[in-house]
């Protein structure tokens, strides 16, 4: 080991500036291979088995994730104001008044969708409910969106529209794939039959989801494993990338269960003057509970589409086994689907089948991801579902109060893995803190132990100073000091690293 | 316990990558290397001369190192494939959905064996015109060929019609005698050849109830059976015993028919009900064989623990009444026993002129994709529709697993027990 451990320009609170990618190509990743391969062999089973999955990566010294192509610290990292949370990605791009081209549009499926092009010249994927449940994966669509981006993840601008048929125009070379799969010049009657498959209101109105398309050339979606062999900035495995593991925990809090490879799209940019490739998380139409077309079936969230483990107890028991979620109680709001929080367990939270990046999290991913959770008030979370512009207001109260009470579980649980220290700071010379279980009431006041030490920064070697075992910033002429702190459970630990009065480093064992 | 490390990967691949690069100094390194048994920490102060300064350094170094070896992104050979099949909609075309040819499998009489062949499908008119046509041959020689013209959306989805055209040859069908008395050990079997043109128009007055009318024609060839295993029917039984057996005929039918379907999922029901009411006024061409016939089911199903357990009952009468001086052909009577009703006797166990049915299931999940059931059904047939009761059934019971594709039960295995032993099914599509 040649490096030191830490730099003078730790912590890193940004990546550097990325290489230029001038060119890199397209390519299509297979949902069913990705399936099969996610469902039957497992990334690093080894690893997943014995629990003891390889260090996350793509972090600063704090154990943060710095700013990059993949991931921009918003909440949790400063205040954010209702109207920026409620802005989300939303650079004012919604669809122009005027005409609406249509492109292109699929009617495969139960729920069609159309590409459109706006008088402005803008590019968008028009998205609709299902007739039995209006505006049900339209707010899930746009509330993901704002979600996601205050968690510092990169989201198209998706917008709720309203609009009437004539709005719609056919250009002359629009396409339509009919239901026998061929590709053909699209016709008003093409157009006709897709609208009668979505809900519209008594004056003809009909309610979609306006997706911009990501900026930039799109060249396909991201793995959840290994790197983008064509783009030299990606150098971090993405099963070890804390802001990829640490999504499990944003996935189960607002039940984004189809978190596959396939929703999600890389896009070389051009952006400050730079070419690069960025990543983006896209298609959250089956948030909470909707599952795009249909409300989301009972067990999605809690198991997989297929595991061992609860089909054999099913078999075995004659199905007289009933896990808690076979119970659980629904509202019969349409516009809400499925969604509960009584039977959430964020600890076996499941996505529709096992993603590599999740099964590999580590209890350091998982509380960097509560911490972002519990950074949401309750008014923050309000003030989102709002965007999803429920007519029934007894669907953003349900979807308002399923998110609060599955925050507060998630906090619940994953401030309980390791010890939640944080904040740190030296101020009138003392180490000082907040204790996260402590400060959202999950735990009561609690004492800790500290013991300083010296810390050599070549060898990684701490030399204990005797007596140092205050907050008090012991005095030395060493340029690196580390405190360890624990409470009552030994193996929880966290150790604290200052350079002069400045914390440089946090290590947590759990 | 673990504790967290920060960017240990860059780490790894940054010692590797000043490695590669020490190669190239590789004079120095041996220096430094001799140089360090005098000398220890001349080591790793050299090191740090060769090793980034900045967090941000060591991640430039990692990005370059990468840049020199950057290469397109590839798919795996099984990735391909499976895209292949992906993009020329291959599954679709076995299964359905998609115009053109495609595989048809199943779809013939029980213990036909194993039965496959191509079918040309094809929606016309902005799927107001479906037309299909197929030819199965199955691992027992039986053969099918059919075709019909779909007109599923007239009127604003009010009205539908469907013409049909098929032409059959089974040559083993199996036939115990008349009456729920017959016996096992009286096993025969007969060729059962038959081409039939059908029409079916209707209505769809209110969402999900269908009114209509059907008409047929159908001319029937029954002879010796070819299993060389079991005497020939008409060497067992009778004309008197067994109406049809020697002289046969050609028939027109006529009727209505009236279906309320109120299941969530027709090919995959979990809850819901479902009535079915059929008329069919059947005319013989050539001798005493002209009857009438009235089949009832109803299904109702009832879940709980949120649909992942379903109870599924079902009750089916099938009532014929010849006309004066007839008798109903023993080809045409209902029957008991086999892949769908009694399913622990044997198929077409029992023939007689009309026949009662009941069914229950419990259904439970064992993943997305996969249902088992327990299962009990009780039937009988009888000489008069009038006689009809509950009394002296034919009972078996059984356990089920039911693959599930999409909406609808792809297959299913079936294992039925009763006092005549067992039968194990494997169909493709859902009992009911």
């Amino acid at each position: 080991m040649f490096a030191q451990r830490f730099y003078p320009d730790d912590p890193l609170m940004r990546e550097p500036p990325p290489l230029p990618v001038p060119h890199a190509h397209a390519r299509e990743i297979n949902d069913y291979f990705d399936f099969f391969v996610n469902t039957f062999e497992v990334y690093d089973r080894d690893q997943i088995r014995h629990h003891h999955p390889a260090p996350s990566d793509a972090v600063n010294s704090l154990g943060e994730v710095p700013d990059s192509a993949w991931f921009t610290n918003r909440i949790g990292s400063g205040p954010m104001s209702t109207d920026e949370l409620v802005r989300g990605p939303d650079a004012g791009h919604d669809p122009a008044a005027g005409q609406w081209t249509v492109i292109s549009a699929k009617n495969q499926g139960i729920t069609p969708g159309l590409v459109i092009r706006d008088s402005a010249g803008r590019k968008y994927f028009l998205k609709f409910d299902p007739k039995s449940n209006p505006e049900m994966a339209t707010a899930a669509d746009v509330i993901g969106a704002k979600f996601y981006y205050a968690l510092g993840y990169n989201v198209p601008e998706n917008y709720i529209v309203h609009f009437r048929r004539e709005r719609l125009a056919l250009d002359s070379k629009s396409t339509f794939k009919d239901s026998a799969g061929r590709k053909r010049a699209m016709a008003p009657r093409d157009l006709d039959k897709i609208l009668d498959k979505v809900p519209h209101n008594r004056e003809g109105e009909y309610r979609g989801m306006a997706s911009l398309t990501v900026p930039g050339e799109l060249i396909g979606p991201f793995r959840y494993t290994g790197t983008r062999s064509d783009d030299p900035n990606d150098i971090v495995d993405h099963e070890r990338r804390r802001d990829l593991r640490g999504l499990y925990v944003f996935c189960a809090w607002l039940n984004h269960t189809d978190a596959k490879s396939i929703n999600s799209l890389d896009s070389l940019v051009d952006e400050n003057g730079l070419r690069y490739v960025k990543h983006y998380l896209i298609d959250f139409g089956d948030l909470m509970g909707s599952d795009s077309d249909e409300p989301k079936d009972p067990y999605r969230g809690h198991e997989f589409v297929y595991q061992t483990g609860p089909a054999v107890t099913q078999l075995l028991t004659f199905g007289f086994y009933a896990p808690a979620w076979m119970h659980a109680d629904y509202p019969h709001i349409p516009a809400i689907g499925n969604f509960d929080y009584e039977t959430f367990d964020p600890e076996r939270w499941r996505s529709n089948y096992q993603n590599p990046a999740f099964q590999l999290r580590t209890p350091g991913d998982t509380y960097w991801a509560a911490k972002k959770v519990m950074a949401f008030t309750d008014d923050d979370i309000r003030a989102i579902v709002a965007t999803g512009q429920y007519s029934d207001p007894r669907a953003s109260q349900w979807a308002t109060r399923c998110l609060i009470e599955r925050r507060n579980r998630i906090g619940r649980a994953f401030f309980r893995d390791i010890l939640p220290l944080d904040h740190f700071a030296v101020r009138d010379g003392k180490l000082v803190f907040d204790d996260l279980a402590v400060k959202y009431g999950f735990e009561g006041a609690r004492t800790y132990t500290v013991q300083w030490s010296v810390l050599d920064n070549f060898n990684s070697r701490k030399t204990t100073i005797p007596g140092a075992t205050t907050f008090l910033v012991p005095h030395s002429t060493e340029p690196y000091l580390a405190a360890d702190i624990q409470a009552s459970d030994p193996r929880k630990t966290v150790v604290v690293y200052l350079r002069g009065t400045q914390v440089v480093g946090v290590d947590r064992t759990w | 316990m673990q504790p967290s490390h920060h960017w240990d990967h860059l780490n790894e691949y940054l010692e590797s990558a000043l490695l590669q690069h020490r190669a190239v100094e590789w004079r120095i390194v041996i220096t430094l290397m001799a140089a360090s048994v005098s000398a220890p920490n001349q080591q790793s102060q050299s090191a740090n001369r060769l090793a980034p300064q900045t967090r941000a350094g060591e991640i430039e170094i990692a990005r370059e190192q990468k840049a020199a070896a950057v290469h397109p992104e590839t798919q795996l050979h099984a990735e391909q494939v499976l895209q292949k099949i992906e993009d020329e909609k291959i599954m679709e075309r076995i299964f359905g959905g998609v115009g053109g040819w495609r595989l048809k499998l199943g779809g013939m009489i029980v213990r036909s064996g194993f039965a496959a062949g191509p079918e040309y499908f094809r929606r016309f008119a902005d799927d107001q015109v479906v037309f299909r046509a197929s030819i199965r041959a199955s691992t027992r020689h039986y053969y099918l060929v059919e075709t019909g013209l779909d007109l599923p959306h007239l009127a604003q989805d009010h009205a539908f019609a469907n013409f049909y055209a098929v032409h059959f040859n089974y040559p083993s069908v199996e036939y115990y005698g008349p009456g729920p008395n017959s016996q096992k050990t009286g096993r025969s079997d007969y060729l059962l050849e038959q081409t039939s043109f059908q029409t079916r128009l209707g209505i769809e007055p209110i969402h999900r109830l269908r009114l209509g009318a059907n008409g047929a024609f159908l001319l029937v060839n029954v002879g010796p059976g070819r299993d060389t295993e079991y005497s020939s029917t008409e060497r067992l039984y009778s004309e008197a015993a067994t109406p049809g057996v020697l002289y046969q005929s050609n028939f027109v039918q006529g009727g209505g028919f009236a279906v309320l379907d109120l299941r969530d999922k027709p090919l995959l029901p979990h809850r819901g009900e479902f009535y079915a009411a059929q008329f069919t006024a059947n005319r013989a061409l050539d001798g005493p064989y002209s009857f009438r016939r009235l089949d009832l089911e109803a299904q109702q199903y009832i879940p709980f623990f949120n649909e992942r357990r379903t109870f599924a009952l079902r009750g089916r009468i099938q009532a014929t009444d010849p006309l004066s001086g007839n008798r109903v052909p023993f080809y045409m009577q209902p029957t008991l026993g086999g892949d769908s009703d009694l399913r622990g006797f044997r198929p077409f166990r029992f023939y007689d002129n009309a026949s009662a049915l009941f069914q229950a299931e419990y259904r439970w999940q064992i993943f997305y994709g996969m249902e088992m059931a327990v299962f009990a059904d009780a039937g009988r047939v009888f000489d008069r529709w009038q006689d009809i009761n509950f009394r002296q059934l034919r009972k078996d019971y059984g356990l089920g697993w039911r693959f599930n594709m999409s909406e609808a039960v792809f297959m299913r295995i079936d294992a039925g027990f009763s006092n005549e032993g067992f039968g194990v099914w494997l169909k493709f599509g859902n009992v009911f």
